[in-house]
C-alpha cells in the first residue's frame, strides 16, 4: 500500500530533525512538523475513516505505532533541550550578593577558645580594671616596695599616688579571693601593660590569662594535671610539658611553664632549637598572698598561672611579630 | 651573670662533662642560660708571630713593612701602621682568612704598593677592650710559640655562659654559687680553692679602726690593710676574664675586688687610706642634708635614713651603693683599706633608689648577701691585692658584727606539709638526706618533724616551711611529680548573660561587615587637646614610652581613627572596625565601652552601584544595638561629645545612662588623619545595656488573614524629619496597619527647592478578617487629611 510506504521515510526524516533540534524553539518546530494538526501523521488519520476496515487495520496500525515513537523521541528530547537551557541562562561564576560576615580579631578566637576549656573544666571568668592599685597589683602579691622583684615588673605609674597600669592580671586574684570565698577556681583574662620597647616578641600593651584555684587539698600535681589537661585540649594529646623551678614572689613553689615544640622536638626557628616553648609561669599560692586576703593558708592551698594570649596566638596561627596585633591591617584581619 | 667554665671548673670538676649535658638540668632548678658564647667561635685564625725585622715603607711615612716568623707557618709579611711596633716582639697575628671579633675579615691586601698578608692584633680586636691603642705586645717569658694558636695565651679557649638569676637567688650571683648548682646537677663534690694568705707583722688594728654605729642596717664589717701597692694594670689574664664576663678593668685594685666579687658574690670596696682621716672607719647614719660626693662625680644630699661609711670627718662611701671621690683608688695610691662587709637589704635599696644610684653593688646587696662569704672575700681580695699589687698584708681582719643578726637561720619542716603542698610523699629520712647534701645542717629530727638550719648563703630566700618545700621539689624534680585533677565539688552554675549579650552584639557588627581590632588605650596630650579636653588631672602615665602613650584614652573611637588611617593609606577602599575596649576619661570613670566607625567607598559590583559608607551605615549598628537590648523606644538626645561633627552626635538614654552614641568625626580631626571622606561612628556603654537585655523572647500571635498595600507619598518641607511624618502616619493607621516603610526620598529638580518627597509603602492586615478595600480608604483619607492639617503634606 502506498501510505504505509511513506510511514519509514517520514520516520526517518523525524529522528534526523529531532536530533538536531538545539533549543525549545526547534523542538517545538519539530513537535509541530510531525505530530500538529497539519502533520503527516494527522492527515494519515483523516485518511483512515475513509479506508475499508481492512486497510484501516493496517495502516492504522503503523501509523499509531510511528506517533508513538515520535511522542516518546520527543518527551525525551524534550528534557534534554530544557536541561540545556538551564545551563546557558545562569553564570554560576557571578558572585553572591553582600559580603561575608567580617571576623573577630585573632586574639578573641584566642581566648574564646581558652575561656571555654577552662569553663568546661570548671572555672569562672573574672575581671578587674586595668588602672589598679599599688596595693592589689603588687604588695598584696608578696611585691612589696622593699623586694627588688618590684623593680622587675617595669611599671607603667600613673599620675595618682599608689596607682599603676596593672602590670599582670594577677590583682584580679586578689580581688576575687577578697570577695569570695573558697573553693575558688577562676581565669581573669584582661590587658597587661609593661613599659618594654616594642619589637617583634614584647608589645607595651597586652593579654594575659591567669587561672587560680583555692580549694582544700589543691597539690602541685593538680597544677601540672589542669594545666596538661588545658594544653592537651588546646593543642591535641600528643603535647608534652615541662615545669622548671623559677621565682614569682606570689607563688611557692614557683616554676617556668614549657610545652613540646610543633616541630616534635626535632629543634626549629620557633624553639629556637631547643624542642620546648616557654608558655607561662605557674606555682602554688604563696601563704603571704592568702594572708593578705584573710584566707587561711593552714586550711587551704592553692595554684595560679598565667599564660600571654599573643604568645598562645602567635604560636597557634604561626604570627611571626606581636605588633601585627595591634597594627589591625585588614588584610590580615580579613584573611586570618 | 656570666661565669666562663673554666671559672667554674675552678669550684666544681668539670672533667668529662659537657654543658648541654647540665643545660636541662640546670634548668629545672631554676638556673636558665640565657646565652652562650665561644669566642673560638667568632674569632678564627689568629696565631703568635715573632716580628724579626721592621722596614720603613718605601711610599708611606706612617706605614712599616714587618717581616713576621710564624713557625711551622713560614714567614709573612704584613704592612702596618702601629706606632708601637718594634722588631723582636711577639704578636697575635691575623693571617688570611681570619676573623675578628667585630666580624671583620682579613684579606691579602697591597697598601701603597707592598704586599701585606695579615695584620696585627690589639685587644680591641680580640673584644677585651672597648678601645685600644696600638697592638698587643706579648710578655717575652716564658717565650710564646711561633706559629701556635693566639686565643689560649688570651684565656680565649673558654666559653661564656650567661644565666638568668631570679631575684630570690642572691647566691647565684657568683661563680662559687652557680657551681654549687652545677655540682648538685652533676652530683659532683664542691670544691673550695685554697685560699693563700700571707701576712706580714703589723697588726691591722694599727692601722685602721672600725666602729659600727648602727648594727641594725650594717650587720658585719671587716677591714683589712695592704700596704705599699703599686697601683698598675691587672695580669692579663685577669683582664682577659673580666672582660669576658662583662666588667670593665679599671686598675689592679679594684680589678682585685671585682674579681672576688664575681667569685663568692659579695661587693667589696677598696679606699686609699690615705683618704680616711683619722686611720677611723665609722658606719653611721648619715645626717639629714649631709653632703656626699660620689667617686661617678654625682653630689648627693643624704637623708637620716642613709647608712654612711665615713671616718672621723665626712662620709667616704654611700655604704653598699657607691665609693666616695675623697678615698678612691688613683694611681698615686700606696696603702689600701679594703672593705667588706654585709648590710641590710632594704636600707641598700631604698637609698640606691632613693639617690637614683643603681649600681652594681646595690643590686647585689638589696638582693641579700651571705653573712660568712664575708670573711672569705676579705681574705681572698686581700691576697689577690698583695699579689697582683706587690704590698704588704697587715695581720688580721678587723671585724665588727651585730649581736642580734643568726646568719644560719633555723626552721622546721612538718615531713607530713610535704604531699600537702607537692602531692607526693618523701620518707623522713629522704628529705633529712636532701638538706644534709645542700649543705643545711640538721638540728633536730622527731617522728615527722626536721628542725635544720639554713645555710648562710640562702638566709634571704629561705625563711619559711614552704620555701623548704620548695628546695625538696626543686631537687626532687619537677618532672616527676606525677600529674592529678583537683577533685571540685560541684557548684551552682550562674548563667553569664552580659556574655550571651556580647555575643549577640557582635553577630550585629560582624554580619555588618565590621572587624574587630585590639587598640593600644593611650592618648598624646596633643590630640587630648585638639579633640577639646583639658588634661587636668585626667589619668596620666608618669613614665610613658612615648608622647603619643602618655595619656588614657578617653576617646577609643580615635584609636580606631588611627586604624582606619593606617587602612586608608595601605589601600583599603571602605573601613568598617570595632573594638571591644575602655575608655578612662578620668579614674573613677573606667569603662567597658565597644567603639566603632566606618568610612571609605564600598566599591561597585555587579549587583550593586557601590557607595559612600556614612549614616546608613552605622545607624544600623545602633539600631540593632538597641533592637537587641530591647531598648527601642531610648530616649534621643543631641550629644556634646567633642569629636561630633556640629549637630551630627546623638546619644540615646537607658535608664537614666547614655548607653549608646553615633556621630560624624569632626572634619579637623579626620583631617589630623588624612581621611578626605566622611567618618562615622559610635560607643556603646556595653554594661549599661547589658542591665537591660532580656536573653527570652515572647511569641506575639499572628494572622492568618491576607494584607492590603497601599503606597502613598507626601510633598513637604525639606527640614521636617522623616520620622516625624512617619510616627503621625502609624498613629492614624490604627490597629490595622501592620507595617509603615519609608521606600523613597526625593530633593531635586521635580520640587520647589525648599520641598522634598517622602514615599512610604504601607501594609494593613487584620487579625479577625479579610480586609476591604473600602475599609482601607477610609483610612487613608484620615491620613492623608490628617499629614496635610499638621505637616501641609501634600499628595504627590
Amino acid at each position: 500500500m502506498k501510505e504505509t510506504e511513506k510511514i519509514g521515510p517520514l520516520l526517518q526524516a523525524f529522528h534526523k530533525e529531532c536530533d538536531a533540534a538545539a533549543s525549545p524553539g526547534e523542538w517545538n518546530d519539530v513537535r509541530v512538523k510531525y505530530l500538529g494538526r497539519k502533520s503527516v501523521i494527522m492527515e494519515m488519520m483523516k485518511l483512515l475513516k475513509t479506508l475499508s476496515p481492512e486497510d484501516k487495520k493496517t495502516l492504522g496500525k503503523e501509523v499509531n505505532k510511528a506517533k508513538a515513537e515520535m511522542e516518546r523521541a520527543l518527551e525525551e528530547k524534550k528534557r534534554a533541550v530544557e536541561s540545556c537551557k538551564g545551563q546557558i541562562a545562569v553564570d554560576w561564576t557571578l558572585p553572591a550578593r553582600g559580603v561575608l560576615p567580617a571576623k573577630v580579631h585573632p586574639l578573641t578566637t584566642v581566648r574564646r577558645q581558652m575561656e571555654d576549656i577552662f569553663i568546661r573544666m570548671g572555672f569562672d571568668i573574672r575581671q578587674g580594671p586595668d588602672m589598679e592599685t599599688e596595693w592589689h597589683c603588687f604588695d598584696a602579691l608578696n611585691i612589696p616596695e622593699t623586694h627588688p622583684a618590684r623593680d622587675e615588673q617595669d611599671t607603667f605609674y600613673l599620675n595618682r599616688e599608689k596607682m599603676v597600669l596593672r602590670t599582670h592580671t594577677s590583682p584580679v586574684q586578689i580581688r576575687t579571693m577578697l570577695e569570695e570565698k573558697p573553693p575558688i577556681y577562676m581565669i581573669a583574662p584582661g590587658r597587661v601593660y609593661r613599659n618594654d620597647v616594642p619589637d617583634a616578641s614584647h608589645s607595651p600593651v597586652f593579654h594575659q590569662v591567669e587561672a587560680l584555684a583555692v580549694d582544700e587539698n589543691i597539690t602541685f600535681g593538680d597544677l601540672k594535671g589542669v594545666i596538661y589537661a588545658f594544653l592537651s585540649e588546646l593543642f591535641g594529646s600528643g603535647v608534652k610539658t615541662r615545669f622548671d623551678n623559677s621565682f614569682f614572689p606570689f607563688t611557692e613553689p614557683s616554676a617556668e611553664v614549657y610545652m613540646s615544640c610543633f616541630c616534635g622536638g626535632k629543634g626549629c626557628s620557633v624553639c629556637k632549637g631547643s624542642g620546648w616553648l616557654e608558655i607561662g609561669g605557674a606555682g602554688m599560692v604563696d601563704p603571704e598572698v592568702f594572708r593578705a586576703v584573710g584566707i587561711d593558708p593552714e586550711k587551704y592551698t592553692g595554684f595560679a598561672f598565667g599564660f600571654g594570649l599573643e604568645r598562645m596566638a602567635m604560636l597557634m596561627y604561626g604570627v611571626p611579630d606581636i605588633r601585627y596585633f595591634y597594627e589591625n591591617d585588614l588584610r590580615m584581619l580579613t584573611t586570618m | 651573670m656570666k661565669v666562663t667554665w673554666n671559672w667554674l671548673n675552678e669550684f666544681v670538676d668539670l672533667d668529662g662533662l659537657a654543658l648541654e649535658d647540665l643545660e636541662h638540668r640546670l634548668a629545672s632548678q631554676g638556673l636558665h642560660i640565657e646565652e652562650v658564647f665561644c669566642p673560638s667561635d667568632r674569632i678564627k685564625e689568629v696565631y703568635i708571630g715573632y716580628i724579626t725585622r721592621v722596614e720603613k715603607h718605601p711610599d708611606a711615612d706612617r706605614l712599616q713593612v714587618c717581616h713576621v716568623d710564624m713557625g711551622e707557618k713560614g714567614t709573612l709579611q704584613i704592612v702596618t701602621a702601629a706606632p708601637n711596633v718594634r722588631e723582636k716582639a711577639f704578636v697575635p697575628v691575623a693571617v688570611e682568612g681570619a676573623v675578628l671579633h667585630s666580624g671583620m675579615v682579613i684579606k691579602k691586601a697591597k697598601l701603597r704598593g707592598v704586599e701585606s698578608r695579615g695584620m696585627f692584633c690589639s685587644l680591641e680586636e680580640l673584644g677585651l677592650e672597648e678601645h685600644s691603642e696600638g697592638i698587643f705586645l706579648m710578655e717575652e717569658s716564658p717565650e710564646p710559640v711561633r706559629g701556635a694558636p693566639a686565643l689560649p695565651y688570651f684565656g680565649l679557649d673558654d666559653t661564656v655562659i650567661d644565666f638568668e638569676i631570679t631575684s630570690n637567688r642572691p647566691d647565684c650571683l657568683s661563680v662559687r654559687g652557680i657551681a654549687r648548682e652545677v655540682a648538685m646537677a652533676a652530683g659532683r663534690p664542691l670544691k673550695t680553692p685554697p685560699l693563700q694568705i700571707r701576712e706580714s707583722n703589723t697588726a691591722v688594728t694599727d692601722k685602721i679602726g672600725v666602729e659600727v654605729k648602727d648594727s641594725a642596717k650594717c650587720l658585719r664589717y671587716t677591714a683589712r690593710v695592704i700596704q705599699g701597692v703599686s697601683v698598675k694594670e691587672s695580669p692579663l689574664l685577669v683582664r682577659c676574664r673580666l672582660a669576658l664576663v662583662g666588667l670593665r678593668c679599671i686598675n689592679n685594685i679594684v680589678d682585685a675586688t671585682n674579681y672576688v666579687m664575681w667569685e663568692y658574690g659579695l661587693p667589696l670596696h677598696a679606699f686609699d687610706r690615705s683618704g680616711v682621716s683619722g686611720g677611723k672607719i665609722v658606719v653611721r647614719k648619715a645626717s639629714a642634708g649631709e653632703g656626699f660626693d660620689t667617686l661617678a662625680g654625682e653630689h648627693l644630699q643624704l637623708t637620716d635614713e642613709d647608712l654612711l661609711i665615713a671616718d672621723t670627718k665626712r662620709g667616704i662611701a654611700l655604704a653598699g651603693v657607691i665609693g666616695g671621690e675623697n678615698s678612691e683608688i688613683t694611681p698615686e695610691t700606696k696603702d689600701v683599706v679594703l672593705e667588706a662587709a654585709l648590710f641590710d637589704p632594704v636600707s641598700i635599696r631604698m637609698t640606691a633608689k632613693r639617690h637614683n644610684q643603681k649600681t652594681d653593688s646595690s643590686y647585689r646587696f638589696e638582693r641579700g648577701m651571705d653573712f660568712e662569704a664575708v670573711e672569705t672575700s676579705s681574705q681572698r681580695a686581700a691576697s689577690l691585692i698583695a699579689l697582683w699589687g706587690g704590698g704588704e698584708l697587715c695581720r688580721g681582719m678587723v671585724d665588727e658584727k651585730s649581736t642580734s643578726f643568726e646568719p644560719r637561720r633555723a626552721l622546721s619542716l612538718r615531713v607530713s606539709q610535704i604531699p600537702r603542698h607537692l602531692g607526693i610523699s618523701l620518707s623522713q629520712d629522704e628529705v633529712s638526706l636532701l638538706f644534709q647534701k645542700l649543705d643545711y645542717d640538721i638540728i633536730e629530727e622527731r617522728e615527722g618533724l626536721i628542725s635544720l638550719s639554713v645555710p648562710s648563703g640562702r638566709f634571704w630566700d629561705i625563711s619559711r616551711e614552704i620555701d623548704l618545700i620548695e628546695e625538696i621539689a626543686r631537687f626532687y624534680g619537677y618532672d616527676k611529680i606525677p600529674e592529678s585533677l583537683p577533685l571540685l565539688k560541684m557548684r551552682k552554675g550562674k548563667s553569664d548573660k552580659r556574655t550571651l549579650f556580647y555575643r549577640e552584639i557582635e553577630m550585629i557588627l560582624l554580619a555588618n561587615g565590621f572587624y574587630e581590632c585590639y587598640l593600644y588605650p593611650f592618648i598624646s596630650e596633643e590630640l587630648m587637646k585638639k579633640i577639646g579636653y583639658e588634661p587636668g588631672d585626667r589619668p596620666r602615665v608618669v613614665n610613658p614610652l612615648n608622647r603619643d602613650m602618655e595619656y588614657m584614652n578617653p576617646e577609643p573611637l580615635l584609636g580606631l581613627v588611627k586604624a582606619a588611617e593606617t587602612n586608608l593609606k595601605r589601600g583599603a577602599g571602605a573601613v568598617r572596625l570595632y573594638e571591644w575596649g575602655k575608655s578612662y576619661p578620668s579614674f573613677e570613670g573606667e569603662a567597658e565601652t565597644l567603639s566603632f566607625l566606618c568610612a571609605g567607598f564600598e566599591p561597585k559590583t555587579v549587583y550593586s552601584p557601590g557607595h559612600e559608607l556614612g549614616y546608613f551605615d552605622a545607624k544600623t549598628i545602633i539600631e540593632g544595638l538597641l533592637e537587641k537590648a530591647g531598648c527601642r523606644e531610648a530616649e534621643r538626645r543631641e550629644s556634646r561629645r567633642p569629636v561630633w561633627a556640629p549637630q551630627s552626635g546623638f546619644v540615646y538614654m537607658v535608664n537614666g545612662k547614655e548607653a549608646l552614641e553615633i556621630g560624624m568625626l569632626r572634619k579637623d580631626l579626620a583631617d589630623i588623619f588624612d581621611i578626605r571622606q566622611e567618618v562615622w561612628g559610635g560607643y556603646a556603654r556595653t554594661a549599661a545595656l547589658a542591665e537591660r537585655f532580656q536573653p527570652g523572647r515572647s511569641f506575639v500571635p499572628f494572622s492568618p488573614f491576607p494584607p492590603v498595600y497601599f503606597d502613598l507619598a507626601f510633598v513637604v518641607d525639606s527640614s521636617l524629619p522623616a520620622g516625624e511624618l512617619e510616627s503621625e502616619i502609624v498613629e492614624q493607621g490604627g490597629a490595622l496597619l501592620e507595617e509603615c516603610r519609608l521606600f523613597d526620598r526625593y530633593e531635586g529638580d521635580r520640587l520647589p527647592s525648599d520641598k522634598k518627597s517622602l514615599a512610604f509603602s504601607l501594609t494593613f492586615r487584620s487579625q479577625e478578617r479579610t480586609l476591604t478595600e473600602k475599609e482601607i480608604d477610609g483610612i487613608i483619607q484620615k491620613i492623608v487629611a490628617r499629614m496635610k492639617k499638621v505637616f501641609h503634606a501634600e499628595l504627590r
